[in-house]
């Protein structure tokens, strides 16, 4: 059985460490470079909060919190985009190589670099669609916490920024746009 | 040139009053057009729930919603007043808000906010509650926990009646009553029985708290790029829509009384209306977003 | 509309999919594709609500949850102590990790409701046990998200309160009618891992059965940890907290154990935990949402109808179209979700069911099943994400794997299909035949 690899840097290729203990490999999570995860993180505290607090609240107070489950669905979703932003950087988005791995290196590489392309126009995309996306959301108003709709979309925008700036960093024309096979975080 | 509308409900239920209406009035819309203007249902939240489809529909998106008051709050907070409690006594005495200058103006501005009404007053049902005894005067439900919808005019009846609302998804009202997360909940006959919440609470009182009226919007831009005439027939059967679905609802509504009985169900007819009427009132000086003096222009509406 | 606009998306996620494009990203560059086509009917951000709208979604909420449970308990050693019970009790038995999985997910199904959950959970702990120790990862992703299927069935079930509703049947009988099947995919499961373990020769976790006084010891040392399922199960069968809110509630009694009871894990290690539990919900929940986001292009097209349609003129007779039915949901299994079929395809199926005189509750059962099942067959599927996803799995491993175990399961569709009594005869004990449909 292999060891689990995660971390993979562009000049990566050797074992490294799992992610919990590869941390200092990773570097601080209170670091520039790790800002989208420090930001899922903070999110993730946000949900157990808010929920744990909908419960306290019903049995504690004499009016149970209504904004809870708003909250915790909001702060999801920006786990979940900015999280991903730090899977791009961790090469968590699994892809699958039975096919490309058939195909002849010049074909590969091909391939690759179309690949690579591909998702940076798809991240600048996104990154557009969810700022329009919030200023036509920006009259809404959220139902319980009576703030605009945009506070969903927008830092989704932002996030989508952080997946091409982690995108960008993975800067794989440094070692010649050379193939790599689904790493083993991937299906 | 010819249209094609996506016709868009929660309701899955075929045989729902408004899932009916719906089909007459995408048939009679594509009678009338002569085929050019052609509407394709989609029950059960195929394209998403309200919030989602009502939100693109603002984008510009092609799609006809079936919606509330409730959710249309969301772009005109004004709107909430039409799902206050006890806003009305009759849908008689709806009819005459639907038709009046305040309810016109708030139209307008959901116009601006990228909706536009096609069809506005047909009766969808009248909330009532379920609990494990009966509910006939406020003190009856003093710090009872119930599950609300998440919406600010519901938690502030509540609120103002004197129980613990506790807003909870929908999908989860079955479980939290039967381990009794909450003791009680609330909904349309309609609801009550489809969702078998009638195996885990056997009372429902006739509160009556708050009265639905559906609504159908559809993208004011898609609107105003129709040639005049298809814009006046989906207005004019938008019309014919609402009454039937109000006389619908009347009529389903006691076949779902005898469905609800039939299954076991205690009815409690002598509830103080009155009573809860008074005391829900202080609900529309709480909810966040309403014009000052909005509630006592809107009741004016209705005394003429 | 042209046949280019209704299949391009789909061709277009197969052929990037192959081209070894991320699953999350060729999803999503398909509905992309989808978007851009229909750009007159609506405006392109609404691409973006779609590809949001997988997280607004209260019961996926538990999701993250459950998975920063799991990290917590995998690093502060409470996993480790479970599992030593689970040894010293059956560490015997040829292939016993495997047996314990599924053992623990028909316990973990009477808890919670949601099968993506409890793949979660699984593979976290018992799973990525049996990586480190010789299993095969590809082995382990198979066991965990299979087993999590169980949960779909043995109430409480999301599956099956959803359905009750769009059916109109009842939840309670939906409930009683789950739990023979579930058990007999318990059984299934168990079989086939027993002849797979002894084929390959997985061996024994320990030579000989433990003694008494072994057993009481790690029965002690587990104490904290067994307290844990002790909390889920009071908690929501006694109505103090809700399924989703139970994931926030095991998420503090996790850390509160693991900081103050065990204490192999400090205050500081928390943040890495943390983003590690960050990483893994977002890898997942990201390809949820490209999946909800292609799902509205077949919605919006109506590709399920289509398929629907073709079925009605097929056969009047009940088992001929049950198995019909259950062939046509598998090959649309493969490719969407499971939950939102089951939102699409209920209303349509029903009235043949009706017209074919299939009892509701019985056709819930086989229904439930086989879109649960969807979500292990590749290449789209929630519980083979989580599972090949937390423990480093790749499609083409687990699709190799996953062979046997799917055969079992499509034995059982049928069985469940012929004899509906394996459904009915529970809640027909409970309720009677009469009364409600
Ligand atoms: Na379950
Ligand atoms: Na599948």
């Amino acid at each position: 059985m292999q060891t689990v690899q995660t971390l993979a840097p562009p000049s990566g290729g050797q074992e490294e460490a799992v992610p919990a203990a590869g941390a200092s490999r990773a570097g601080r999570l209170l670091s520039l470079r790790r800002i989208d995860e420090a930001i899922g993180v903070a999110c993730m505290l946000a949900i157990v909060a808010s929920i744990a607090w909908g419960v306290i609240t019903r049995y504690l107070f004499p009016q149970p919190a209504a904004w809870t489950f708003e909250a915790a669905v909001i702060a999801f979703g920006w786990l979940v985009f900015f999280g991903s932003a730090a899977c791009v950087r961790w090469r968590m988005h699994a892809d699958v190589d039975a096919l490309v791995a058939m195909f002849p290196p010049k074909v590969r590489r091909v391939v690759f670099i179309g690949n690579w392309l591909l998702l940076a126009v798809l991240f600048v995309v996104l990154a557009a669609m969810f700022a329009w996306q919030g200023v036509i959301a920006h009259s809404i108003r959220v139902v319980s916490l009576d703030i605009p709709r945009s506070v969903v979309y927008a830092p989704m925008s932002v996030a989508s920024i952080l997946m091409l700036v982690q995108h960008l960093l993975l800067a794989p024309w440094r070692d010649g746009w050379q193939w790599r096979a689904s790493s083993e975080s991937a299906l | 040139e010819s249209y094609q509308l996506r016709f868009s409900t929660s309701q899955v239920n075929p045989n729902e009053p408004v899932v009916k209406v719906m089909h007459s009035f995408a048939d009679r819309v594509k009678e009338r057009s002569k085929g050019q203007l052609t509407l394709t249902i989609f029950t059960g939240d195929q394209l998403g729930p309200q919030k989602k489809v009502n939100e693109m529909i603002k984008g510009g998106a092609r799609v006809l919603s079936v919606t509330d008051y409730g959710q249309l709050s969301q772009f005109v907070p004004d709107m909430a007043v039409v799902a206050g409690p006890y806003m009305f006594a009759n849908p008689d005495e709806a009819k005459r808000l639907f038709t009046s200058p305040v309810f016109g103006e708030m139209s307008t501005r959901l116009e601006q906010q990228g909706l536009k009404l096609v069809m506005a007053d047909g009766l969808f049902g009248v909330r009532h509650l379920l609990a494990s005894k009966p509910v006939r005067t406020p003190a009856d439900i003093a710090g009872m926990t119930l599950r609300v919808p998440p919406s600010p005019i519901m938690l502030e009846t509540f609120t103002a009646l004197g129980a613990r609302p506790q807003a909870l998804p929908w999908g989860e009202v079955y479980n939290a009553l039967q381990t009794g997360v909450v003791d009680a909940a609330e909904a349309n006959y309609g609801s009550l029985a489809g969702s078998k919440l009638y195996e885990v609470r056997k009372v429902v009182s006739n509160t009556a708290h708050q009265m639905m009226f559906a609504a159908f919007v559809t993208s004011t831009s898609f609107f105003n790029s129709l040639p005049a005439d298809l814009q006046k027939i989906l207005l004019e059967e938008g019309r014919k829509a609402g009454a039937e679905l109000t006389a619908a609802t009347v009529a389903s509504d006691k076949a779902f009384a005898e469905e609800l009985k039939k299954n076991g169900v205690q009815i409690v007819e002598n509830v103080d209306v009155k009573a809860f009427a008074e005391k829900a009132k202080a609900a529309y000086a709480k909810v966040p977003g309403l014009t000052p003096g909005i509630y006592d222009k809107a009741r004016q509406a209705l005394a003429h | 509309m042209s046949m280019l606009q209704l299949w391009l998306p789909s061709v277009l996620m197969l052929a990037l999919l192959a081209l070894q494009t991320p699953v999350t990203w060729s999803m999503a560059i398909a509905a992309l594709s989808f978007f851009l086509m229909n750009m007159g009917e609506m405006p392109l951000a609404n691409f973006a609500q779609q590809m949001a709208e997988g997280t607004e979604s209260v019961s996926l909420l538990a999701l993250p949850l459950f998975v920063l449970a799991g990290c917590v308990m995998n690093a502060s050693g409470i996993t480790r102590r479970l599992l030593h019970l689970a040894e010293v009790l059956v560490g015997h038995m040829t292939g016993a990790l495997a047996q314990m999985c599924t053992v623990l997910a028909t316990l973990l199904g009477g808890l919670t409701a949601s099968a993506n959950a409890d793949a979660a959970m699984l593979s976290k702990t018992i799973g990525s046990q049996m990586v480190q120790r010789g299993y095969g990862a590809p082995f382990a992703a198979v066991i965990t998200s299979s087993a999590a299927i169980i949960t779909a069935l043995i109430p409480p079930s999301i599956g099956l309160i959803v359905y009750g509703f769009l059916a109109e049947a009842s939840i309670g009988r939906l409930f009683a009618a789950g739990v023979v099947p579930g058990l007999l995919l318990a059984a299934g499961l168990m079989l086939t891992t027993h002849f797979l373990a002894t084929r390959r020769k997985y061996q024994p976790q320990r030579a000989s059965r433990a003694t008494a006084s072994e057993i009481t010891q790690a029965v002690i040392d587990g104490l904290w940890a067994l307290s844990i399922p002790v909390v889920i199960l009071g908690g929501t069968r006694y109505g103090i907290f809700t399924t989703t809110e139970s994931g926030a509630v095991v998420v503090i009694y996790v850390v509160l154990v693991a900081l103050f009871g065990y204490r192999e894990i400090r205050l500081r290690d928390l943040p890495e935990v943390l983003a590690e539990s960050v990483r893994d919900s977002a890898s997942v929940m990201m390809m949820i949402c490209a999946a909800a986001a292609f799902g509205f292009y077949l919605s919006w097209q109506q590709v399920p109808q289509a398929m629907s349609g073709w079925l009605a003129g097929t056969t009047t007779n009940p088992v001929m179209l049950l198995l019909l039915i259950n062939l046509v949901l598998i090959a649309l299994g493969t490719a969407i979700e499971g939950s939102a079929a089951l939102i699409i395809l209920t209303p349509m199926l029903l009235p043949l069911i009706e017209g074919a005189h299939i009892d509701k509750v019985h056709f819930g059962i086989v229904l439930i099943t086989n879109l649960t099942i969807a979500g292990i067959t590749p290449p789209v599927g929630g519980l083979m994400y989580i599972s090949s996803q937390t423990l480093k799995v790749k499609m083409g491993d687990y699709s190799r794997e996953i062979a046997p175990y799917l055969a079992v399961m499509m034995g059982l569709l049928v069985l469940l299909s012929v004899f509906p009594q394996l459904s009915l005869w529970l809640p027909n004990l409970l309720y009677g035949t009469g009364g409600v449909q």
